[in-house]
């Protein structure tokens, strides 16, 4: 009843590609949700379906309530939407954007506006055009916050912005995170990004929601999964959690987050030799499921295990000890 | 609405410039100044008769048709190359609204602008004695024919724009067809009766066909 | 107190932030009586999102060691006198034969272990003499 953003089965084909395959999403009012997924993982398309701008194949999304097919511009005006790369109209000076967008919302503070970028000392005569990464991303939100939205909905905001200017636009998240009763989905491909910010996570791999649970549970439940074969390891079926999948000469590597009975199971269905289950750095277990599949050379594939297996080793003492 | 309105306008000022600029130029020329004489086509001197002078005819159609695409290319490839449509459509506003402020302000443009040099043209022939020939306001008729049929071209060009890029040549396709149409039309004899009442369709269907394409296309 | 946070490790923010306000107060850096920040202040402080802050105060308050008076924040709670002696031994045993249990697996002997215990209590800053 109470959620802001709530989708069933929705899909999106890009030519004969599925972008997005049947996303379930509910996001409760209140909620701060990080969407992480590699580039071309669905993220962006979602966000995009969400707010209209891409019509999905079938399913259907609610937001605050109404269908976003028919969403009036009274309800529109409660949400917020940054998109990619902070789209603005570069040829205006940032006093013309501010007035420019305020005019479309009755109730839109254009003082808050202005003490928001008199905090970043931006002056207002300044072109858009002109402005840094950074800059842009704050006016973007500045501009996106007079109207006092209800839902934010953020497409990779962070991106491409040096650390210093990430950490103060996350800074500027928690902010509006305080005023309270404000539901936020921003999409990242920055972990660290995510933990500090979300109460809950999502990962998007292929288009398929794999993980979806809160902040916390997400770090504390990765595994690493090593299934022995002793011959060519078959294919895994997706399956719910299953981060990244590596082929390492005849064994496979799977990341999970959360390994319960399901997941067990899929392992055991493969009928693997033996099954080795390790606790894993979420860090280092994104790194490399964001760097895409492993396909190390074929004579270093028994030194490369070889350093695997220490680290992992490594990992466990130092969790015991703790 | 307003505000967009204006924003389109701003927009579109650079090129208005230039175009109000060329119709100066040709007004001026074709009243006697020969200043613009170094132009190739340029209508110099007043030897002809006014307004059915090939030159004038020519060059007027030169400009107007470059005019009327850069400006329907300008309201909506731009918007779409540089992701400012998902700025732009996220304002609450309805869809059709949106596209609606931004055709009527070009083509009030478009119109706007290429009536200046009819207006100053024919008021200057008609002071007697200005001009070797006779002047009646009827032989600025089928100048005025091409000023209306302009839209027809703009609508074209946005609609071309605002398809998402699929093959090029497809692109083009309203574009091109909206040239055919404008060149059978400004032939076409029954004008009142033909002409006049097919280019209103042409309109409401084009800009029908731009609300219909802003609405169901991905922003991808 | 300096409180700080590292999204590199395996630890959920709240932990770690739990566990560096239990060590603190450990070592009498934070006194009883003494107030803390407010979640709020906290969040912008360190850039996590409140909930987080709050959850962590929340389950120091669990233990006994926080106290939050309404209206007023949160403070750190006097020594507890509540458990008897017992309780407390019996605590303290049951940690520490989860941790002995550990060591064996890691195939430490029990010479080895105590000279480790020995070591850390000589480098711990104990809060009072009296207290260790």
């Amino acid at each position: 009843m109470d959620d802001a953003i709530r989708t069933e089965r929705l899909t999106k084909y890009y030519g004969g590609r599925k972008v997005v395959d049947h996303l379930d999403l509910r996001i409760p009012k209140g909620t701060v949700y990080g969407l992480l997924g590699r580039n071309g993982a669905g993220k962006s398309t979602t966000l995009k379906m969400l707010t209209g701008m891409v019509r999905p194949d079938y399913g259907r999304i609610e937001l605050l309530g109404e269908d976003v097919e028919t969403l009036s511009p009274e309800t529109r005006a409660r949400i917020a939407y940054l998109a990619e790369g902070h789209p603005l109209y570069t040829s205006m000076t940032i006093r013309q954007a501010i007035a420019f967008t305020t005019s479309f919302y009755p109730n839109a503070d254009r003082p808050f506006v202005e003490m928001i970028l008199d905090h970043f000392a931006l002056s207002p005569k300044a072109k858009i055009g002109r402005l840094s990464k950074g800059q842009r991303a704050q006016v973007s939100l500045a501009l996106a916050l007079a109207p006092d939205p209800e839902l934010l909905i953020l497409d990779d905001p962070t991106l491409g912005l040096d650390t210093n200017v990430r950490r103060d636009f996350l800074e500027s998240m928690i902010q509006i995170i305080q005023r309270r009763g404000r539901t936020i989905l921003f999409s990242s491909h920055v972990l660290g990004d995510v933990e500090r910010v979300a109460d809950r996570v999502g990962v998007m791999i292929d288009g398929v929601l794999r993980v979806d649970c809160p902040v916390e549970q997400f770090k504390s439940s990765v595994r690493k999964v090593v299934a022995e074969f002793g011959h060519e390891p078959p294919e895994v079926p997706p399956c719910p959690g299953l981060l990244s999948d590596w082929r390492v000469g005849t064994r496979r590597e799977l990341v999970f987050v959360g390994y319960g009975p399901r997941q067990r199971a899929a392992v055991e269905a493969l009928s693997p030799r033996r099954i080795e289950v390790v606790e894993l750095n979420l860090e280092d277990a994104f790194i490399e499921y964001t760097r895409g599949p492993r396909r190390p050379l074929p004579i270093f594939t028994q030194f490369q295990s070889d350093i695997q297996g220490g680290s992992a080793d490594e990992s466990i003492g130092v969790e015991g000890a703790a | 609405m307003r505000a967009l309105a204006w924003k389109e306008l701003r927009e579109v000022l650079g090129i208005t410039a230039i175009a109000l600029a060329c119709y100066l130029a040709l007004a001026v020329n074709a009243m006697g100044a020969r200043v613009f004489d170094w132009v190739p086509a340029m209508p110099a001197g007043t030897h002809g008769v006014p307004f059915l002078e090939a030159n004038f005819t020519w060059f007027f159609t030169f400009i107007s048709v470059v005019f009327a695409a850069a400006l329907g290319f300008r309201q909506s490839a731009w918007e779409s190359s540089r992701g400012t449509f998902l700025f732009l459509l996220h304002r609450p506003l309805r869809r059709e609204t949106i596209f609606f402020v931004k055709l009527a302000t070009g083509a009030g443009v478009l119109l706007i602008c290429a009536s200046l040099p009819i207006v100053l043209y024919g008021a200057w022939a008609a002071v007697p004695g200005h001009h070797a020939s006779p002047f009646e306001w009827s032989m600025t008729a089928s100048t005025w024919r091409l000023t209306f049929l302009l839209p027809l071209l703009y609508l074209g060009a946005f609609l071309s724009g605002q398809r998402p890029a699929r093959w090029f040549g497809t692109r083009l396709l309203p574009l091109v067809a909206s040239i055919l149409c404008l060149a059978l039309l400004s032939w076409v004899s029954w004008w009142w009766s033909v002409g006049f009442p097919l280019t209103l369709l042409l309109y409401v269907l084009l800009t029908a066909n731009v609300c219909f394409v802003g609405q169901s296309r991905d922003y991808a | 107190m300096g409180l700080h946070i590292s999204t590199a490790s395996r630890t959920p923010i709240y932990q770690q932030l739990a566990q560096q306000i239990r060590e603190a107060i450990a070592r009498g850096e934070l006194q009883p009586e003494a107030a803390l920040p407010s979640v709020r202040q906290l969040s912008r402080e360190l850039v996590v999102n409140p909930n987080t802050v709050a959850r962590a105060y929340t389950e120091l308050e669990r233990e006994g060691l926080l106290i939050s008076r309404p209206g007023r924040g949160v403070y750190v709670a006097q020594p507890r006198n509540d458990l008897t002696r017992a309780a407390r031994d019996r605590r303290l045993t049951e940690q520490l034969d989860r941790w002995l249990t550990e060591a064996v697996h890691l195939g430490y002997s029990a010479d080895e272990v105590l000279q480790l215990v020995g070591k850390r209590v000589r480098e711990f800053h104990w809060q009072t003499e009296g207290a260790a």
